[in-house]
């Protein structure tokens, strides 16, 4: 009898050690994690996770297998992944179409009650601002996205800098109308105005031809010509426009050409790359160009330094209308429908959200990347080259703009562009409806935006070269008119009704 | 050999001295002409590879480095993935190309010589040199086989190059008469003897072209490697070089207004990714320059063992 | 009248069957030696040959290729949908144009540089020379793109400084159509012509030499011992390669394409790889591009077809 309840009693204690062991063992999920191509991380060796006490691993209780693909290859394989069949847990950014594989295939699944359920953290701040939380569902009103919201507090992708030091030297002042714009540029191109003894080195205005940050065709926006990559704009009134064919196009396009053709421009602009136009500005030759921001773009203090931001002035019978920028929440992770445990799943993606976790998902560890300072704000420091081994842009991250700022000291490349912002939107030259809102918050379903495709494939690649051809060679009434004719072949119209009922729709859904 | 006289041999010997002089000179002037356009380019590369950032891009590295530095190649050799592929390269490599030579070979002399079905098969094979079932079908099927993930894919894909095929199949024939195979069929050789005997080692100069063009395309392909291998540690040289080239391929924009509190730093990590493309270059041709002066031996004059005449 | 007939054997099925083993038997080694090829075909290229029905459905990855439903107009809705596209005269003729400008301007150089090599008279300079000329096959098409923005840049590119010092106007060649497919061909002879031309060199490497010095007692100079004793010997390879590359003349090397496209040159430079480029990168049309690149193969093997027709007619060189 002894002998039994002892074996009985052995048994038991083995037992429960093993189901403790069991019970402490992390579940394992699979995620498919998105990484940026300039940098060389390896999520599985990563502190952020393995770290005994404050890894994610240990505090949700789930350890995560990863398969991280680089920005480059990301849309290949994971188009690749979704039809071969098996699928991961989770998808970390990187994005991939939400339409297609959530709302059409179901291969994604619906995150609305997973969210309520299972992550707090996460729920606090959507509830927080619901407009942007808003922004994430899809076409059938279902959510299948968490969303990754780094706040910037900015309203607009671009500033006009002009290098105030070369003003100096010529003795000019810094233009406030166009003409006088005209008149420094011409200044730029002719004289030495950096003072190096050679008059001919100086690029009056350099860029690119069309880019959103950095392309001279930001001139057109003296006309009120916002041309964005969709060339598709919202109007004041809430009517879709094109500013392919908008009023103050074609007068813009005469005087960029002009100006362009008198050497204003940098001639190469219309061709070469951004890596090219900003060797020319860090090389100190750039009198006047559009830009992100001054500092921390690459470019040595006693160069950025020369320029001083300038409110775009309207040409006359126009008003100045910039690109508006809408902070739009873009791609966190999905679940798909291959994953077993959506509980375990979302418990993971949650404890990255808490804020401690947050913000060293980002940064760096506590103590040794940020910490509070005495008003109780996150301070970052500085982080020596190379150092980071944090998933950074691969982390979880949403934060509505007021809050951050509230709780986080910003750097001060990061205040630049807030100023920036400021005083443009106080001189009223930012579109009033931001075309964010027709490029990601608008939702098609497959059908319109297999048809979008199309028609932007040709009108884009048409658009192009005729910029490019008007730039050149100048506008007259024939090559105009042929131009118009040429987009309505393309079926323009078809295009900007397309947006339109997409665009009521998506108002009156937002009643 | 036909009698020829003195006399008849020499006022011809006058003016072809002239004309192959003339030759002689033009051959000259062409090597220069040829390996000025191919040798400076290259040479440009190099110093590109060993120069400021800044000053290639705005394109002021022309004829020497400027700025000299190392931070391009540091860029790429301080990857801790890049030492190990490219050892799995190198094995993929020989490995692979060792395959596709023996199995080319066969398949160009099955289709060289006259069989039930020679025409069938020679279509069979050239049909998949224009029609092809598309990535993931071919995706499916390499992993309902079991080769997803697995370093055997990497040598195993690309082992037939139906292009080589024919390639090796002209020439044999055209360089190999049919009297040798008669010859050898009244010897009583059957076909593999005649194959393994004779043709092989009349091969020496195909085989040698064939091996630099399997082992090139083999060295050079990244492709395989991305798509069919996840774990790190099978990648070929070619899929982590593409990684560390695409870093360049992150425009600005996208990394400024990606927002980032380390905006200094990626420009800087943007900076050195300019260079690195050109100490890629440098890095992945080396191993395939020292391969062709290998097979170069091979290209020898002919070796036709006087067996006709024999 | 009794007429005196030739025993001839009846000619039946099952003697043509049997005709038929015994030539099977008899070249069994073919069969085991070409096996191995086959059978690494069928794997890769048969077995999924079934994906090529993906250009006529409406491709959803969750059923699959096979499960997914068949477009409108009998399966050819992507097809229409290419061809009505606006630009589609332009594409087809563009890609055609710069493929076969390409062919006929590259395809002698190989030729030529294999002669020229082969007659080189120092053997060092010889091996030297071969194995420069093969190295710019390795410079990738970013650099070569990057190189020529830089050779070829209107103010401060080494090509405009002379077209200037000669008494010419700079000339800026990346944004205007018409040097569009000079760059991008001139480049590509630059880029492959030294490796092409490999095949060739062993070519005439095994030349025998006794052909020479025959040659040279007949009385040949150099010049004539290439027409009568190099040329010919390469041109069953060279019908061979011109066969092949037959076949991808409504190919297209889109990333080249991509690299040296500006808004300038695009009335030249759309080609249909690009546009099956920005199409794939809009939402996954898998089945459109599908389409147009069954569309492509299905030209190109016809032109293949044609070639070889042709050149079986002219010496004799076949691809099957």
């Amino acid at each position: 009898m002894k002998k039994t309840v002892a074996l009985v009693l052995s048994l038991m204690m083995v037992l429960a050690c093993f189901s403790a062991a069991f019970a402490d063992a992390p579940k394992e999920i699979d995620v498919m994690i998105w990484y940026r191509d300039i940098d060389d991380l390896s999520f599985a060796d990563m502190d952020y996770f393995n770290n005994p006490e404050t890894g994610i691993t240990a505090l949700s209780g789930v350890h995560a297998n990863f398969n991280q693909v680089k920005g480059s290859d990301w849309s290949t394989k994971v188009n690749l992944m979704l039809a071969s069949g098996k699928y991961p847990d989770i998808i970390v950014r990187g994005g991939l179409n939400l339409e297609m594989y959530g709302v059409d295939q179901e291969i994604l699944i619906p995150l609305d009650d997973v969210i309520a359920q299972y992550m707090p953290n996460y729920k606090a701040y959507l509830d927080a601002d619901p407009d942007t939380a808003r922004s994430l569902t899809s076409s059938n009103g279902k959510t299948y996205q968490i969303g990754w919201l780094i706040p910037q507090n900015i309203n607009t992708d671009s500033h006009l800098f002009i290098n105030k030091t070369w003003l100096d030297n010529l003795g000019m002042e810094v233009p406030t109308n166009l003409d006088e714009f005209e008149k420094m540029l011409v200044a730029f191109r002719d004289q030495d105005a950096d003072g190096n003894g050679d008059p001919s080195n100086e690029i009056p205005m350099g860029g690119t031809l069309r880019n959103l940050v950095d392309g001279i065709m930001h001139l057109a926006n003296f006309w009120g010509v916002a041309l964005n990559d969709i060339d598709i704009a919202l109007d004041d009134e809430g009517k879709v426009y094109s500013p392919l064919t908008a009023d103050g196009m074609r007068p813009a396009l005469e005087t960029i050409s002009r100006w362009y053709n008198e050497g204003l421009i940098d001639i190469e602009a219309i061709s070469q790359d951004s890596n090219a136009s900003e060797a020319k500005i860090n090389a100190g030759n750039v009198g006047v160009t559009w830009r992100w921001r001054m500092s921390a773009m690459g470019t040595a203090d006693e160069i950025w330094q020369q320029y001083v931001a300038v409110i775009p002035f309207s040409a006359d019978g126009y008003q100045a209308r910039l690109q508006r920028y809408l902070e739009i929440p873009s791609f966190g992770a999905a679940i798909t429908a291959g994953c077993k445990d959506v509980e375990a799943a979302a418990k993971w993606l949650d404890t990255q959200f808490a804020w401690d976790n947050m913000i060293s998902g980002y940064n760096g560890a506590k103590e040794e990347f940020w910490g509070y300072d005495e008003a109780g704000k996150v301070v970052i420091y500085p982080m020596p080259d190379g150092t980071r081994t944090v998933p950074g842009q691969s982390a979880m991250m949403y934060c509505s703009g007021a809050e951050y700022f509230s709780k986080v000291n910003m750097p001060s490349h990061r205040i630049e562009k807030t100023t920036y912002c400021e005083q443009y939107e106080a001189a009223g030259v930012i579109e009033k409806n931001s075309w964010n809102i027709l490029s990601r918050l608008v939702t098609m379903n497959v059908e319109e935006s297999t048809q979008k495709d199309l028609l932007y494939a040709e009108i884009h690649k048409f658009a192009n070269e005729s910029i490019s051809s008007f730039i050149v060679k100048g506008v007259t009434d024939e090559s105009w008119n042929s131009y118009l004719n040429t987009l309505k072949n393309l079926r323009l119209d078809e295009y900007i009704n397309l947006y339109q009922t997409v665009y009521d729709r998506y108002v009156e859904a937002n009643q | 050999m036909t009698a020829i006289s003195r006399k008849d041999m020499n006022p011809m010997k006058q003016k072809d001295i002239r004309a192959d002089r003339l030759f002689n000179v033009f051959v000259g002037i062409m090597v220069a002409l040829v390996l000025l356009i191919t040798l400076y380019p290259i040479y440009l590369v190099i110093i590109c590879s060993f120069s400021d950032a800044a000053l290639v891009t705005s394109g002021q590295v022309t004829l020497y480095p400027r700025g000299l530095t190392l931070v391009g190649y540091n860029a790429v050799f301080q990857n801790r993935e890049l030492i190990h592929s490219f050892f799995n390269s190198v094995v993929y490599t020989v490995v692979g190309t060792v395959i596709s030579l023996i199995v080319t070979m066969g398949a160009a002399f099955t289709l060289s010589r006259k069989f039930p079905g020679k025409k069938l098969f020679s279509f069979v094979f050239a049909f998949t040199m224009f029609f092809n079932g598309g990535l993931i079908p071919t995706f499916l099927t390499v992993r309902d086989v079991g080769l997803y993930d697995k370093p055997l894919v990497c040598i195993l894909m690309g082992c037939v190059s139906v292009w080589n095929v024919m390639l090796a199949r002209t020439y044999i024939t055209s360089t190999i008469p049919e009297a040798l195979y008669e010859a050898a069929d009244l010897d009583g050789a059957s076909q593999i003897q005649y194959f393994i005997r004779i043709v092989i080692p009349l091969s020496g100069t195909i085989i040698a072209v064939l091996s630099v063009y399997y082992g090139v395309a083999k060295w050079n392909d990244y492709w395989t490697g991305l798509i069919y291998i996840q774990t790190r540690s099978f990648l070929p040289l070619q899929t982590i070089l593409k990684e560390i080239l695409a870093s360049l391929e992150a425009s600005r924009e996208l990394l400024m207004s990606m927002v980032s509190d380390t905006a200094a730093q990626d420009a800087e990590l943007l900076n050195r990714a300019q260079i690195a493309k050109y100490c890629i270059i440098v890095v992945s041709t080396a191993p395939a320059v020292v391969l062709y002066l290998c097979m170069q031996k091979f290209f020898v004059k002919g070796v036709m063992i006087g067996s006709i005449k024999g | 009248m009794a007429v005196q007939q030739i025993h001839k054997k009846p000619v039946t099925v099952s003697s043509r069957f049997r005709k038929l083993g015994h030539s099977i038997v008899q070249n069994r080694w073919l069969y085991l030696l070409i096996l191995p090829a086959l059978v690494y075909l069928i794997i890769f290229n048969y077995l999924p040959m079934y994906g090529v029905q993906i250009a006529f459905k409406d491709y959803k990855a969750v059923r699959g290729i096979v499960g997914s439903p068949w477009t409108s107009m009998n399966g050819f809705k992507h097809f229409i949908t290419f061809f009505q596209a606006y630009y589609f005269g332009r594409l087809i003729g563009n890609t055609l144009l710069l493929n076969v400008l390409g062919l006929l301007f590259s395809f002698p150089i190989p030729i030529f540089l294999a002669i020229v090599v082969n007659n080189i008279r120092g053997q060092r300079l010889k091996k030297f020379t071969q194995t420069a000329i093969y190295v710019p096959h390795f410079i990738s098409t970013v650099v070569l793109a990057g190189i020529l923005y830089i050779l070829l840049s209107p103010t401060n590119g080494i090509i405009n400084h002379l077209i200037v010092a000669l008494g010419g106007k700079s000339i800026y060649f990346m944004n205007e159509a018409a040097w569009f497919r000079p760059v991008y061909i001139i480049s590509g002879i630059w880029q492959n012509a030294g490796w092409d031309s490999i095949l060739y060199i062993a070519a005439l490497a095994g030349v025998d030499p006794e052909l020479y010095e025959a040659a040279t007692i007949d009385g040949a100079n150099k010049w004539q011992k290439v027409r009568y004793i190099d040329l010919p010997h390469i041109i069953p390879t060279a019908t061979m390669m011109l066969i092949l590359n037959s076949g991808s003349l409504l190919s297209s090397s889109t990333q080249k394409a991509l690299l040296l496209q500006t808004g300038g040159n695009l009335a030249t430079s759309d080609i249909i790889g690009t546009y099956v480029y920005t199409m794939g990168l809009g939402s996954g049309q898998f089945s459109y591009t599908a389409a147009i690149g069954l569309f492509v193969n299905v030209v190109n093997f016809i032109l293949v077809l044609s070639t070889n027709k042709i050149s079986a007619k002219m010496n004799g060189e076949t691809l099957f």
